[in-house]
């Protein structure tokens, strides 16, 4: 490998309570700018899922100093490329551009994170519901399987747990929501003592630092949201299905499992993603050589592992049957696959070639000064540990056969517990 | 301390150039184009041949990409899981695939195993396996695909904006090549096409990354330096004509929430003089967040999660493409909303509209490659399109120079709104019927394979 990349983190808590990190790589002429919120989809009152989400969408709507749109406006216009995504456990906004862009992205995140409610109007606030509920469309309704995920997921976690229900949230339920809870929802969760603000490129450190201080001195704290605590609860025992029929091409099965959460340089949640990709990433895997070459039953079969830090992480495979395969008997092999992985862990080079892989993906999301913002971003709101950064790579290579068969016993065999099957309703033919 | 009421000035920043390129060739005749990328230490490279898609017999299109398929599936003595194995152990991903412009073997791979990874890159080119097995089972996952395929509205709309545009064209068809073709395909098809073009006169290397102390000019020549094999000489492509007709077709897709809709026109290709000022009038029209296309229909009227337009390329030919979807009920005030806009765009364009273009275009590129693999991806377009190896560097001057005049005049030029191709994918008569009575070309049934 390259070296033991080191990426330099140095990091500063303001009077405020906003933790800033600044990563400077010198002579790189990009600067990218990462602010996380400490507030996600798992937050949500349960009779307004998918509020964070929208919320996000508004914080392009304007604020005191900013008019609607001129958020993207003003970052496209100067060659930056920006946007934000909301997850169970967190909100991130970010831009990257020439360094010069570096005060106008800073002076924007603090005037919503300080101002949002003075832009706030009933026009925006329902337009963007509106455009909530067209991305959900695109992104789940209208296309084939879209809606599986959200679906198996009541399967691992009750109605109420955090991860009980996806960030898209429930399209009702955003409509009947109220632009008070929208300001009250702001109040609540946007402050500086519940973020993160990473800077990474082309700057020095105390350059950095002082614009920040220049931006967000002056935003006042509030009293921070309770951080939490969640029971994590064991892997599913009792055999939970949900048969489905939906107009899709083929029969599918899902199987979810609940993991270890996120937790510092948790061995476990490694040991977890090294067997879920032996057994179901790529054309190496287990669940692809037995399903999609060996038998030809499939078109595709997979798993990954969602990392999350409330009580559980969040496994998933999936398989995609050849049209009219009969999908016990697939579950019935992928059972078999994953017992006789359980049972033998990693043989040969298996390992070797997961960990090459682990690797190579990380330095492959640490290849751009935003994929590193993220990163960091995330370990500092996550775990209050910026510098896990550089003390990833070591851990994955750390991790030993033995470790990685008792995660695949312990955690992905009960996967087999909780299933969606979809089999498709009718043949969409010419019309 | 007092709050600052109005946007930071953005300060310049010294114009960005396209990382160097040394620029070599193997005794064979491959060509070695290499980028130096530091801090990328994932390595991105491809192999490209000049092998335009159209050199497929007509009867057996899909046989360039099954190659692609079968090339990875063994070779130099190893099995397809054999193969598989090595390239995983390098920390690697290989695959190739064919496209309008040639067909591309491509690498990532960390630093520190690439010259393995060449090394299994030339065991795939030089001496693949093609064992009728694996031939059979890429076939049958290639059919399987088309089927599924059909299900999803946003292929199907792409796939049939395509065939209406392009007609008999090689560009009105899959790239992968139809189930009818791919059905006729046989193994010694796939034989013959790796013999007759993959060859190292034909080959072009473009590696980019930080190479630390591996030398990426003598990795390619140790696993490609004694390649001698001669094929068949390289034809040209030819240039598909676009439709010059109005036309909507529309797909009966029964209860989608959602229409999904293509709207294409004739563009130009990037060796057009007119390319810059064109892409900066296309940037304000539809080309980014602001644009004018995405403020009517997702920020006014809230009928989308997003909409845009893209000029695409390939050797000789341009293409602009209207993409969104939109809440069914709104689908023709959609689509004609779309076409209005794109017809008001016509000697209407601000100086503010064409200075933020001007502006995203080319300080946009520091970040657009930054990676090794986005530094890839552009020479691999560079030189398919036969653009010369300054052309990054000297398209940014272009973007620089473009007066709001100079994109009022190649936007007139180019798009004509009378003469668009309309694809919808939608629900029933709902859709279909204020579609037709909006009047724009009578509204023709698309039916798909059943």
């Amino acid at each position: 490998m390259p070296a033991d990349v080191n990426y330099p983190v140095v990091c500063r808590t303001l009077d405020n309570g906003l933790r800033v990190v600044v990563s400077p790589t010198p002579g790189l002429g990009v600067v990218a700018v990462n602010l996380w919120y400490g507030v996600g989809s798992r937050h949500e009152e349960l009779h307004r899922q998918g509020f964070a989400h929208l919320f996000e969408h508004l914080m392009f709507q304007g604020s005191r100093h900013v008019g609607s749109g001129e958020h993207f406006s003003l970052l496209q216009g100067n060659g930056a490329s920006l946007n934000a995504t909301t997850s169970f456990d967190r909100t991130n906004y970010f831009e990257s551009g020439a360094t010069g862009i570096l005060d106008l992205a800073l002076w924007l995140e603090a005037d919503r994170m300080a101002y949002l409610d003075d832009a706030l109007t009933q026009e925006n606030f329902t337009n963007q519901v509106d455009v909530v509920a067209q991305e959900r469309a695109q992104r789940m309704d209208n296309v084939p399987y879209g809606t599986v995920f959200e679906k198996a997921l009541p399967l691992v976690f009750e109605y109420d747990h955090p991860y009980g229900h996806l960030p898209i949230g429930n399209m009702q339920h955003l409509q009947e929501a109220t632009l008070d809870e929208v300001s009250a929802f702001h109040a609540t969760y946007y402050m500086p003592n519940n973020a993160v603000l990473t800077i990474v490129g082309d700057v020095t450190v105390d350059d950095a630092l002082g614009r920040v201080a220049t931006f967000f001195d002056h935003i006042e704290p509030r009293v921070a949201p309770p951080r939490g605590e969640t029971t994590p609860l064991p892997p599913v025992t009792a055999s939970a299905r949900l048969d489905l029929d939906e107009d899709v091409p083929s029969p599918a099965v899902w199987l979810a499992a609940r993991l270890p959460a996120d937790t510092p340089g948790s061995r476990e949640l490694a040991a977890v993603q090294l067997a879920s990709s032996i057994l179901g990433d790529g054309e190496t895997s287990h669940l692809h050589r037995r399903l999609v070459r060996q038998d030809q039953t499939a078109l595709s079969a997979g798993m990954g592992v969602n990392t999350l830090i409330a009580g559980n992480s969040l496994g998933v495979a999936s398989v995609r049957a050849v049209p009219d395969q009969d999908l016990d008997e697939i579950v019935e092999t992928v059972t078999g696959v994953l017992e006789a992985f359980a049972e033998q862990g990693p043989v040969d080079n298996e390992l070797a070639m997961a960990t090459a892989r682990a690797e190579r993906e990380w330095l492959d999301e640490m290849g751009t000064a935003s994929g590193r913002a993220d990163a960091i971003s995330g370990y500092a709101m996550l775990y209050d540990d910026p510098q896990l950064i550089n003390d990833r790579l070591q851990l994955i290579r750390s991790i030993t056969a033995d470790e990685v068969q008792s995660a695949a016993k312990e955690w992905l065999l009960p996967a087999v517990n909780a299933q969606v099957r979809v089999l498709p309703t009718s043949d969409r033919t010419a019309s | 301390m007092s709050v600052r009421e109005t946007p930071p000035p953005v300060v310049a920043t010294a114009d960005w150039r396209f990382p160097a390129v040394t620029d070599s060739r193997l005794d064979n005749g491959m060509r070695v184009l290499i980028y130096h990328c530091p801090g990328q230490y994932v390595v991105s490279a491809s192999l490209l041949f000049d092998v335009p898609l159209d050199t497929e017999p007509r009867s057996l299109e899909g046989v360039a990409g099954l190659t692609g398929r079968c090339l990875v599936r063994g070779s130099a003595g190893r099995s397809a899981d054999e193969f598989a194995d090595a390239v995983a152990l390098c920390g690697a991903d290989i695959d190739a695939s064919a496209f309008a412009d040639g067909f591309a073997v491509r690498l990532t791979a960390p630093v520190s195993t690439l010259s393995r990874a060449l090394g299994l890159v030339a065991d795939a080119v030089i001496d693949p396996t093609l064992d009728a097995d694996e031939f059979a089972h890429e076939k049958r996952l290639r059919l399987q695909e088309i089927e599924q395929s059909q299900a999803y509205p946003q292929h199907v709309a792409g796939e049939q904006l395509n065939a209406a545009l392009f007609g008999t064209a090689r560009a009105g068809r899959p790239v992968g090549g139809a189930a009818d073709t791919v059905e006729q395909v046989q193994r010694d098809d796939v034989v013959a096409f790796a013999a007759d073009h993959l060859q190292p006169s034909a080959a072009t290397m473009i590696l980019a990354g930080d190479f630390g102390t591996t030398d990426p000019l003598a990795s390619t020549s140790d696993s490609f330096g004694k390649w001698d094999h001669v094929g068949a000489d390289v034809v040209d492509a030819t240039r598909p004509i676009i439709s010059d007709l109005p036309q909507v077709g529309f797909v009966d897709w029964p209860e989608a929430p959602q229409s999904t809709i293509r709207v294409g026109g004739q563009g130009i290709d990037r060796a057009d003089p007119r390319w810059p000022a064109l892409f900066v009038a296309n940037f304000a029209v539809g080309g980014n967040f602001s644009s004018r296309i995405n403020t009517v229909l997702r920020e006014e009227k809230g009928v989308t999660y997003g909409a845009n337009s893209s000029l695409d390329t390939s050797r000789g030919t341009g293409l602009l493409t209207v993409s969104t979807a939109v809440r069914a009920n709104a689908t023709a005030e959609s689509v004609a909303d779309i076409v209005s806009i794109l017809s008001g765009g016509a000697g209407t364009l601000t100086d503010d509209e064409v200075q933020m273009g001007v502006r995203a275009a080319t300080d946009s590129a520091a970040v657009g490659f930054e990676r090794a693999e986005a530094v890839v991806n552009r020479v691999e377009m560079m030189v398919s399109q036969g653009l010369p190896l300054n052309y990054v560097d000297t398209n940014l001057a272009g973007l620089r120079a473009v007066t709001t005049a100079a994109a009022n005049e190649a936007y007139i030029d180019v798009v004509d709104p009378d003469r668009l191709t309309i694809v919808v994918v939608g629900s029933g008569p709902e859709v279909r019927g204020p579609l037709a009575a909006w009047g724009y070309a009578e509204v023709r049934d698309i039916s798909l394979p059943g």
